[in-house]
Formats: structure tokens, C-alpha cells, sequence
């Protein structure tokens, strides 16, 4: 299951934080996760390791994708029903283009206006709507869709 | 030749010949189409599918080929009847496309293993046994064969009756419209199958009872050939899906 999504600036500010969580306040988790992201990223792009695209706690899975001005990360259940890692970077994917289509660029700072929050928040809900129906759909319809349809 | 009185000639009417070709050109057509799906993505399910409906198209093919030849002959149907020999041909290619229509069944719903499978096959297979040594031109083949196509019968009823009622839940399940579209025309498929065989089983019920009807080509007899026609076009739509159809349903 899909816990959160997070949308990240340059400078390791979450732009955009959805959290299946509602009722709990995630301010303060949301900005450290993301600087804490951030901060893996700009180390192992130091020290020439590469990108990093996923890690593991007991508790998460963590997917990441640097974009050229955001970066998106998405955090998973390890424990439960685990989503398929084709499904998680089809998801990226949409979302990075999605938001490459509709911003011209992205600030360094979070200084979105209400509208654009908005956008992203559309463009962050559809995409996880659609990455919902594919794994939640059946062997059958995934096995005819990979085979004839 | 013999000579044509009212469409009919050597206990062939033209209409048959006409509405069988028409099948003929319709199950190659479906074959063609979705083996070049095989082409494309190379998995067993498509395989089995295509397979199934090559199968089928051959067995169309012979009970129309010697059709034509019968029509066509010098010599009398009660001498040699080719007929009869097309058709008995025709349930042994069928016999072969149930197994392959199982196979499929069990690939994209069942994931039951090989054994359910090979166990089909092996009753088709019996049943294919039990046929070939009645294959031949004589004037009763055919009614020799009848107990072993009931054979066929109800095993072609066990494995369409399965992919009805499996692509109608799939088709419940799904929340996404080409999966809910495509799993209903399939199911859609299974039930003019079914109607086929019961078309057919009327023809040769009335044909073998009633005497205005002892020459056979009852009008179930065209419209199981009719319903066989809608049942492509429903396969046609719900395992190949051609785009003019997804554009038109906003797939």
C-alpha cells in the first residue's frame, strides 16, 4: 500500500505531501523525511555513488526519482500488501511528466501559489487513483491486457 | 455435376456452401489476427488462443471444402458422401481447439497447473479416438459419430460454460472499462458458442425425426452458421480489441 507521496525541491523543501494518514499532522515528519532525502541524494551525488532509487526499512520501502528541478519519493508499506515495483515507477513516471507538462519550472523555495498547489495536489491524486486500479485489478485483466489487449 | 433443382444439388443446398465459406473466412480471419498478437507479445495465452481459433478455422474449412466437392461431384451422395467425411474431420479439428481453448482458460484465469488441462485434453482426446475410425465417405459416418460428438458436445459445454462464468465475474470485478468491456464480450463469445452446438443439435434432432426434414439444413442449421458469425464478432472485439473499436468506446 501506498502510504505517502512526497514532492521534493532542490532544496530538500516538500512541495507537495500527500499522506494516506489524514487525521494525523505530518507537517514536521514531511520536512524532516524530505530533508532527509534531499540530503542522501546531494551525499551519494558527491561522492559519485549515483542516484539512489530505493531503500528499505523495517517498517517502508522507499522509492526515489530525481527530476531535473524536484525529486518525488514514494514510501510503501513493507509489512502488508506490497505494490509492484513495475506499478511504483509507472507512477513516478506519470507524476514527473505530468508535473514537467504543467510547470514551467519549479522553485527552489515552497513558494507555490494556491493554485498551483492545486495542480500538483490533481496531478498527485489522479495519478495514485490510476496506480490504485492496476493494482488493485485482477490476474485475469493484467494477464489479458499483457497478452491481447 | 448433379443437376441443381431449387439450390440444391447432390443433397447440398448453396446456401450452406455460401454461409459456410462466410464462417471460414471469418474464423481465418480471427486466427490471423490474433496469432499476429502472438507475433507482438510472444505469450502462451495468446498462443493457446490463436491456436483455438486456427483449429477451429480448419475444421470449418473441411465441412465447407467437401461441401463444394459434393456439390460439385458426378457421383451420387448416397455412393460417396464427402459431406459426411468434411464434417467428421471438422469435429476432430474442433475436439482439438476445446483442448486449446481450456488451455487458455486455465493460463489467464485458473493458474490451476497442467494437470486440469491435460486431463481436458485427454477426454477430447478419447473423443477424437473414438471418431477417427468413422471417418470415410460412406452415407451413415455422420450418424455413426453422433453418440461421440454428444461426447464433444458436453465438454465443449463444460469449457465455454467456465469462460462464461469467469469473464462475467472478471467483468463484475474490474472497475476499469476496457477490462469490464473486453471480459463481458468474451463472456458474450462463450454464450454463442453454446448457442452454436444447440443450433446444431436441433438440425440434426429435426433432421433425424421429422420427415419434412430429412434432408437436413434445417433453418437451425443456418443459425447455428449465424450465431457462429456473431460469436466471432464477439471475439473479434473481446480478445483483439482492434483500435477502431477502443477509439470508438474511449478505451
Amino acid at each position: 500500500m501506498i502510504r505517502s507521496i512526497y514532492v521534493i525541491s532542490r532544496n530538500g523543501i516538500p512541495l507537495y505531501v500527500y499522506n494516506l494518514d489524514t487525521e494525523e499532522d505530518h507537517v514536521t515528519e514531511s520536512t524532516l523525511f524530505s530533508g532527509v532525502i534531499s540530503a542522501i541524494q546531494t551525499v551519494l551525488a558527491e561522492i559519485a555513488a549515483g542516484q539512489p532509487k530505493s531503500f528499505t526499512t523495517s517498517t517502508n520501502e522507499v522509492f526515489l526519482e530525481a527530476a531535473d528541478d524536484f525529486a518525488l519519493a514514494i514510501v510503501t508499506d513493507a509489512r502488508g500488501e506490497k505494490f509492484e515495483e513495475e506499478i511504483i515507477k509507472s507512477l513516478m513516471s506519470e507524476i514527473i511528466t505530468q508535473i514537467g507538462f504543467t510547470f514551467s519550472s519549479i522553485p527552489d523555495h515552497n513558494l507555490l501559489t494556491e493554485e498551483e498547489n492545486k495542480q500538483l495536489e490533481d496531478i498527485v491524486m489522479k495519478s495514485l487513483k490510476k496506480a490504485n486500479h492496476r493494482h488493485h485489478e485482477s490476474i485475469a485483466a493484467k494477464k489479458m491486457k499483457d497478452a491481447l489487449w | 455435376m448433379q443437376k441443381v433443382i431449387n439450390g440444391w444439388a447432390n443433397h447440398i443446398p448453396i446456401a450452406g456452401m455460401i454461409i459456410e465459406t462466410l464462417v471460414v473466412i471469418a474464423m481465418a480471419y480471427l486466427s490471423a489476427r490474433v496469432y499476429f498478437k502472438y507475433r507482438q507479445r510472444k505469450r502462451k495465452s495468446t498462443l493457446y488462443l490463436s491456436l483455438t481459433f486456427f483449429s477451429y478455422a480448419i475444421g470449418v474449412i473441411f465441412s465447407a471444402v467437401f461441401k463444394y466437392v459434393q456439390f460439385f461431384s458426378n457421383a451420387p451422395y448416397t455412393t460417396i458422401n464427402w459431406s459426411n467425411f468434411g464434417i467428421t474431420i471438422a469435429y476432430i479439428f474442433s475436439s482439438i481447439s476445446n483442448c486449446l481453448l481450456f488451455a487458455f482458460i486455465n493460463e489467464v484465469f485458473l493458474n490451476w497447473g497442467d494437470t486440469l488441462p491435460v486431463s481436458f485434453s485427454i477426454l477430447n482426446g478419447i473423443t477424437i479416438g473414438l471418431i477417427i475410425p468413422h471417418v470415410s465417405t460412406s452415407k451413415d459416418a455422420y450418424s455413426k459419430i453422433i453418440p461421440f460428438v454428444g461426447i464433444y458436445v458436453i465438454l465443449t459445454l463444460i469449457a465455454s460454460l467456465i469462460l462464461i462464468v469467469l469473464s462475467f465475474k472478471e467483468a463484475k470485478k474490474s472497475e476499469e472499462k476496457l477490462p469490464k468491456i473486453g471480459f463481458k464480450l468474451i463472456g458474450a463469445y462463450g454464450i454463442a458458442l453454446i448457442l452454436v452446438f444447440v443450433f446444431f443439435i436441433l438440425d440434426a434432432y429435426l433432421g433425424a425425426s421429422v420427415e419434412i426434414f430429412k434432408n437436413g439444413f434445417t433453418v437451425f442449421y443456418y443459425l447455428g452458421w449465424i450465431t457462429a458469425i456473431i460469436s466471432f464478432l464477439f471475439g473479434y472485439l473481446g480478445y483483439v480489441m482492434p483500435p477502431w473499436f477502443r477509439n470508438f468506446l474511449n478505451l
